[in-house]
């Protein structure tokens, strides 16, 4: 059986590993324009130099490309982390990715995929050196290669059996059988998951041991599957790399070793010889959009499109300005005009404020004179009334001996001293009068009579008694109203 | 949780952000050269509004220059009360002045002086086109009849001096029934020069003198 699972339209697919270079020309549907070559030299120029001799030794230009890495250009671990934040784990795997490399953690380019584990986080690590990949990618793009896409051939493919997995039931597992070309990666995955990974090297097809290693692996797979999981087996199979020879017979070997598994080719279908079933195999990883596997490097922007595109802003933004500046330039010409006329008619008013600013100093004058002159004759004594009043009250009732008027700043003060006759009778008599007198004069304030608290010695009773009276003036005018 | 990890796509945001800085250059191109027409334009565009307002203001007071009707006529007639108000109070007068005139007003009205203190002016106005009103008290005493002291009072408001009663003290049992001890305090106003006596004032404010004379 066979699955084929294409996510991206064909392109050149080169392929660089451990001691080979690949190349799959575009739009070669059944691939046969697959070559390949061996490398010695392990540099990115000298990796870049093998890639160009093979495609001039089949007639094939270099161009637009995928590339896929594979052998030791990545470099693979797996690590447990306890449970840590996103943030910590991402910075974690980036610093165990740039051990691994032994390089800076600016030099490090890294995925890291989870693993199915019980009680811990598990991981596998795959990291490249940055500067290396940058190189490679100059390199390439100095041959002529015009390298689109990076990935990691075993991730992707890993991925890709992954998609091909039947929707898992529990306790059930898949294995992804990768055959690459200088050895074989076995993977054990679930729950969407990988569970565990192993790469076996040696090469599948001149190798009479590697099919039976192979077979041993995933027995061992399947029985470590099984405990884990506590009695669960393994499913499915998927199988990249073989052909159709290879396929059927190790179809039926993993019947044997598996006999409850379900073998699936990944592919198109069978390919005849091996040749077309590497190219298959490459292609399926090249078509894989999955992140793990993804190592392609941003391209940097060109200065020249930069500054082509700093140009364009920079007009367009000069013009618009331009178009703007004469606008306003306009609106304020017209803006000028207005202001002018406006001015002119207030200047025209000149005479009219001075003579209105006159009239209004003049107002001002006068209410200030006004007010003082108010203040002033409001001030004083008004004694012409309060002395009439002092003279009616004493008027055949008693002596008048002095009148004292006083303002101070807070009342008006009035003192009366006098004599009445020493004769109580006629004393009382003349006392009472005055007084009700006095307090009946609106105005009059705190009205107080003060009698002398010692007699003179020997007084007879036809000698004067002498009183002094006290109050405070008001206004004679309120007071009537009132 | 995130099953997957990469730093692959950092770089890749950071170059697209890189890819976009150019495009930061079409507003500051765009502001660069429309920015000192803005502002001259705000600037514009203020004046033009203050000198709406102006012009709506020049119109009211237009219409109430109108309303006052000839102009001359009215601002004459301000002129004149204002004139008026302001004769109400004598110019600046020397001591010597108000001493003569208490001790004229005093002989008119029959008051014999014993003594005259005049004290120095006191300001009683804010100042007004150069001048303050101020205050000079004066303290006297002598023998008069019973409204001896009220009348000198009208008698110095008569020559024209603005006054005012402080005080009085009138004591009869001292001397016969027709001659009345007075002392009185009364407060003389005229104008005086309002920055010399500002100065002045300020310079002497803890120094009062007061000038005594015995009358002979």
């Amino acid at each position: 059986m066979s699955v084929s699972n294409r996510n991206h339209e064909s392109s050149s697919i080169l392929f660089l590993g451990t001691g080979r270079v690949e190349w799959i020309p575009k739009q070669s549907s059944d691939r046969t324009g697959y070559v390949r070559g061996d490398c010695e030299d392990q540099t990115s120029r000298g990796l870049a130099k093998s890639a160009t001799e093979l495609l001039e030794s089949a007639g094939h230009k270099p161009g637009k490309c995928t590339l896929v890495l594979g052998g030791s250009l990545v470099r693979q671990r797996i690590i447990s982390l306890a449970q840590l934040s996103d943030k910590e784990t991402k910075a974690i795997l980036h610093r165990k990715a740039a051990n691994i490399l032994e390089v800076e953690l600016h030099q490090t380019a890294f995925t890291g995929l989870e693993m199915e584990g019980q009680d811990e986080r598990r991981w596998l690590i795959s990291a490249v050196r940055l500067d290396e990949l940058r190189a490679l990618k100059r390199d390439l793009r100095d041959a002529g290669f015009q390298v689109r896409r990076i990935v990691f051939g075993r991730l992707a493919l890993f991925e890709l059996g992954m998609s091909m997995l039947p929707a898992a039931e529990e306790k059930t597992a898949g294995i992804v059988i990768g055959v690459e070309g200088e050895s074989v990666a076995i993977s054990l995955a679930a729950d969407g998951k990988l569970v565990q990974q192993t790469v076996v090297p040696g090469h599948f097809q001149v190798n009479s041991t590697m099919a039976a290693s192979v077979l041993q692996e995933l027995r061992g797979f399947e029985s470590h599957w099984r405990r884990q999981s506590r009695g669960g087996n393994v499913q499915t199979v998927v199988i990249a790399g073989l052909n159709q020879d290879e396929a059927e017979h190790f179809e039926l070997a993993c019947h044997a070793a598996l006999p409850d598994s379900t073998v699936l080719l990944a592919g198109d279908g069978p390919k005849p010889d091996r040749e077309q079933a590497r190219a298959e195999y490459l292609s399926l990883c090249a078509t894989q959009a999955s992140p793990s596997g993804n190592f392609t490097l941003p391209s940097r922007p060109r200065v020249r499109s930069l500054a082509a595109v700093a140009v364009m802003a920079m007009s367009l933004g000069l013009y618009l300005g331009f178009q703007g500046m004469q606008r306003l330039e306009d609106q304020r010409a017209s803006l000028s005009i207005q202001t002018g006329i406006l001015r002119s008619h207030i200047e025209k008013l000149g005479p009219v404020d001075e003579d209105l600013d006159q009239e209004q100093a003049l107002k001002s004058e006068i209410a200030q004179r006004r007010s003082d002159l108010q203040a002033i004759g409001s001030s004083g004594l008004n004694a012409e009334e309060w002395l009439g009043l002092a003279f009616d009250a004493f008027a055949e009732r008693a002596i008048l001996d002095s009148i004292h008027m006083d303002d101070t700043e807070s009342s008006e003060s009035f003192t009366v001293s006098g004599r009445v006759p020493s004769d109580p009778v006629a004393s009382v008599d003349a006392l009472t009068a005055l007084s009700r007198t006095c307090r009946s004069y609106p105005g009059i304030r705190d009205f107080e009579l003060h009698l002398p608290t010692a007699m003179k010695e020997g007084a007879s009773s036809k000698a004067a008694m002498s009183f002094r009276i006290t109050a405070g003036m008001g206004d004679l005018m309120e007071g009537l109203t009132q | 949780m995130k099953s997957c990890y990469s730093n692959m796509a950092d770089r890749a945001s950071y170059f697209r952000v890189l890819k976009l800085l150019p495009v930061l250059l079409l507003p500051i191109g765009l502001m660069g050269v429309t920015a000192p027409s803005y502002l001259g334009y705000r600037a514009d565009s203020q004046s033009q509004s203050m000198a709406e307002r102006g012009s709506a203001e020049a119109r009211q007071r237009k219409a109430a220059w109108e309303a006052l009707g000839p102009i001359e006529d009215h601002l004459n007639r301000l002129r004149r009360t204002n004139h008026s108000l302001m004769e109400m109070i004598p110019e600046w007068q020397e001591e010597i002045m108000a001493h003569g005139a208490i001790r004229k007003a005093a002989e008119d009205v029959g008051l014999t002086l014993d003594r005259i203190m005049l004290e120095e002016p006191v300001m009683v106005t804010d100042p007004l086109r150069g001048q303050v009103i101020v205050e000079r008290s004066a303290v006297l005493t002598g023998m008069g009849g019973e409204f001896a002291g009220l009348r000198l009072v009208e008698e110095l408001r008569t020559q024209g001096w603005p006054v005012v009663l402080h005080s009085l003290d009138l004591d009869k049992a001292t001397r016969s029934e027709d001659s009345i001890q007075h002392a009185l305090t009364l407060g003389l106003f005229h104008y005086a020069d309002a920055a010399k006596f500002q100065i002045t004032s300020t310079e002497e404010e803890t120094s009062q003198t007061a000038v005594e004379a015995k009358i002979q």
